[in-house]
């Protein structure tokens, strides 16, 4: 096809369709006609991974787990025997390591006395973002601005939520900022994270307001409190102090922080949809002898 | 219609496939391959570039809008319309060879993800940094590169499967997304599959042109490897057969057509400067200008003022898709009968020519005499003013040689040249002019270079042809007579046209236009005396 008018005039057109979409969305980014078409598109799409995660879930998981039985085949025929077994049952469908991390779930959220909404992660962002789709959507009560609970520790907010599914901001993302309490100093400070990097793969970066604080590796973390519980409910363990960061001239105290949830696992989470009324303090946190330095 | 669908479903399974499991790998270096983006390249080195720029906007858009994005809206429908628009521009490299086209997926790749990193960077940049995109972008560009092939095949694969030619002539809207018009014209659906089964199953050969004893045939494209050589000897006449109408390629040196290409015939490779080629070979029997080229004659001098158009009626246009089944379309598309500047099927403006394929072109030229020979190259035989495009020499087993009409192409516009060429070669030349007295006027300035000339006759009746209808152009010449016959100069005028078929079978008696105005000549055959 030579380069016709027509096709030119489309490239055209696509061109400045795609760069008014990123002006408009760049100078503000819940501009009504966007949320509009974000909110049908995202149904639409967000349906479709919701319709195919029960086959791409175990994939996904098989794949991201790693430790794949090679070699011992009988230990890998007995699992799958084990899994179809469990399905024919009807127990659940939800593997081991979904089990364990349920119940861990449970036992942190029931211990802060949070109401929680179980939820799947059915999709993952793309590019640098570090954001998850889960399968509860508006329809679950799930809103925007809700804390989302790891099995072991906090996994981040939900930023958007169409009718069945919902999208979380990971606290692992490099424009995640989560207001955290010292364990037992109850010092203020925040913690972002480093986006996708090899560097600091699977940590967090703590800032404490007060640069005199002295800070010590196994310190460990709580969400602290917001307002009316948005997006942060209170008491949520975030994670342990790993490395202390001693830079001259910094106006904060700064450390590594170790989270309690693997963000490259996370796999069951839950969704923080109504609290205890009372901040648990620092009843939620693992015992510090387990804690992971 | 079909092959928008799987294009649509091919799409939605990579973005689904990326979004749920890809994304969420841990692979070393951090980075991931991107699906859709290979599937984007992939579908426009198939689909051309007008498909892969829907394609890529499409792909980039559901990107953006998919539940788990919180980019800026519009980042990777920017990216992916580019690379979209730039594979299909590169698009023929798929059929020139394998390597090639793979170099050109893994290019396009990298390109895209250094695109795609190079906007977040820059919108996104209090979140994402430098340091992050330099970690991550070369082991998702190497991912990339490493799947690249491997999506290419599949998409390649099932485009054959759904009767898409990888090569099909640019131009043809056939192939494209939204496309609709069929590949083959009145035959449809049919002739396009099995254009595109004949090209799966030959394509391969052609792929390393050492495959092929006769070089004549250019290499044909990547995709063929996928069914194999042939084994048997009919198996081997039947692909070169095939590549004949894949490629548009003469089956033998010098071996050449006039007229339309038939549909699905691929426009071979351009012919290399230097490469030295036999003489023409028409088909005397076809009915073909070329077959007075025995009879030498000299270059008609001709100073016309107007251009001539030449092309077959619409009844001969008529008989001869009925005859030839859908399979060789003839001349005009109807649909593109108001685009001039869309190639018809007839012409191609650029490279379609293989090697061992004369150019015709139409028009009367400057006084030099029209149709120029280039020397060093395959001579070109222009007819005409390059009002009409190119003609085109088949083998004959395509089916008779005729005189195609050709779309009007007004980046041709302007006196096609003929220069010395060759000696040996024969000219044809298609004069028009008023200051043509007679038909043809023959002068024989060279010895041994025939040529044959159509003398154009007054302005007036050129005049007739309506300038709205320029894709059934026409020929007439108001010159009548034969150039072996003087007397005829007196003879009333008269309108030549070239007909497409044989002989005058083609003409079945009911569908003779009535009333004739004008009397149907035909080169070749009797009828017109002195030019057969």
């Amino acid at each position: 096809m030579r380069d016709t008018r027509s096709s030119r005039l489309l490239l055209a057109a696509a061109l400045i369709t795609a760069l008014a979409l990123i002006a408009i969305s760049y100078q503000n980014a819940s501009a009504p006609l966007l949320r509009g078409i974000r909110n049908v598109a995202g149904s639409a799409l967000g349906g479709a991974e919701r319709a195919i995660s029960p086959v791409t879930a175990p994939v996904a998981r098989f794949l991201r787990s790693g430790v794949v039985a090679a070699g011992n085949g009988q230990v890998t025929a007995l699992q799958r025997q084990l899994t179809t077994l469990r399905a024919q049952v009807g127990a659940a469908q939800l593997t081991k390591a979904e089990y364990r991390q349920l119940d861990q779930l449970l036992r942190t959220s029931g211990t802060g006395g949070y109401r929680v909404l179980a939820a799947s992660v059915i999709a993952f962002g793309q590019g640098f973002q570090q954001t998850v789709t889960l399968n509860a959507g508006t329809a679950q009560g799930v809103r925007p601005e809700q804390t989302v609970l790891g099995p072991a520790g906090l996994a981040g907010r939900v930023i958007a939520a169409t009718g069945q599914t919902c999208t979380v901001l990971l606290a692992s993302d490099a424009g995640s900022v989560v207001g955290v309490r010292l364990e037992p100093s109850g010092q203020i400070g925040w913690v972002t994270g480093y986006g996708r990097t090899a560097d600091h793969a699977g940590l967090l970066k703590l800032q404490i307001l007060d640069p005199a604080t002295v800070l010590t590796p196994g310190e460990q973390l709580v969400t602290a409190a917001s307002m009316n519980d948005r997006p942060f409910v209170p008491g949520i363990p975030v994670g342990v102090i790993a490395a202390v960061l001693n830079r001259a001239g910094t106006l904060t105290a700064q450390a590594l922080v170790r989270p309690y949830a693997d963000f490259t696992a996370l796999d069951v989470v839950g969704i923080v949809i109504g609290s205890a009324g009372h901040s648990p303090s620092f009843a939620v946190l693992p015992p510090p002898s387990k804690a992971r330095r | 219609m079909r092959r928008v669908a799987v294009a649509v479903a091919a799409l939605a399974a990579a973005l689904l496939i990326q979004l749920t499991i890809v994304n969420g790998l841990v692979l070393p270096g951090g980075g991931t391959p991107d699906l859709v983006l290979l599937c984007v390249i992939a579908l426009a080195l198939v689909g051309g570039r007008r498909g892969g720029l829907i394609a890529g906007f499409g792909a980039g858009l559901a990107i953006d809008l998919a539940p788990p994005a919180s980019q800026l809206l519009g980042q990777y429908a920017l990216v992916f319309c580019l690379v979209g628009y730039c594979c299909g521009r590169l698009r023929f490299t798929l059929r020139r060879s394998a390597a090639l086209a793979l170099a050109v997926a893994a290019m396009a790749a990298a390109v895209g993800e250094a695109l795609a990193a190079g906007i977040t960077l820059a919108l996104d940049s209090p979140d994402v940094t430098w340091a992050t995109v330099v970690q991550l972008l070369p082991s998702s560009v190497l991912y990339d590169v490493v799947l690249s092939p491997l999506v290419l095949f599949v998409v390649v694969r099932v485009a054959l499967a759904l009767g898409a030619g990888v090569g099909e002539p640019a131009g043809s809207p056939a192939l494209e997304l939204g496309g609709s018009a069929g590949p083959a014209g009145a035959a449809g659906e049919g002739a396009a599959r099995r254009v595109g089964l004949a090209g799966a199953g030959r394509v391969g050969l052609a792929v390393c042109g050492s495959l092929r004893p006769a070089g004549d045939v250019a290499a044909a494209g990547a995709v063929g490897w996928l069914s194999g050589p042939a084994k048997s000897r009919q198996a081997r006449r039947a692909q070169d057969r095939r590549i004949a109408l894949l490629t548009g390629a003469a089956q033998r040196k010098g071996d050449v057509w006039v007229g339309s290409r038939p549909a699905g015939v691929r426009p071979a490779d351009p012919v290399p400067a230097g490469r030295k080629t036999g003489p023409v070979r028409l088909n005397p029997g076809a009915g073909v200008a070329g077959s007075a080229a025995a009879v030498s004659r000299p270059a008609a001098r001709v100073v016309p003022q107007r251009p001539v158009r030449l092309g077959l009626a619409d009844q001969q246009r008529r008989s001869r898709r009925a005859r030839s089944g859908g399979l060789i379309r003839s001349g005009a598309d109807r649909s593109g009968a108001g685009r001039p500047d869309r190639d018809g099927h007839g012409v191609d403006r650029h490279g379609l020519f293989g090697s061992g394929v004369r150019r015709i072109s139409f028009g009367s030229g400057n006084p030099v005499g029209a149709g120029r020979l280039s020397p060093g190259r395959l001579s070109p035989v222009r007819l005409g003013p390059g009002w009409l495009g190119p003609g085109r020499l088949s083998p004959g087993r395509l089916g008779p040689g005729r005189l195609g009409p050709g779309r009007l192409s007004p980046g041709r516009l302007g006196p096609g040249r003929l220069s010395p060429g060759r000696p040996g070669v024969p000219r044809i030349s298609f004069a028009g002019g008023s200051e043509l007295v007679g038909a043809g006027r023959v002068s024989r300035s060279r010895p041994g270079i025939p040529s044959i000339a159509f003398g154009g006759g007054s302005l007036r009746r050129a005049g007739r042809m309506s300038p709205g209808r320029p894709a059934a152009p026409r020929f007439r010449s108001e010159s009548s007579s034969s150039v072996r016959n003087p007397a005829a100069r007196s003879r009333p005028r008269k309108t030549a046209r070239f007909g497409i078929g044989r002989s005058s079978v083609l003409h079945l008696p009911g569908l003779r236009r009535a009333g004739g105005r004008s009397t149907v000549w035909r080169i070749g055959s009797t009828r017109t005396k002195g030019y057969s």
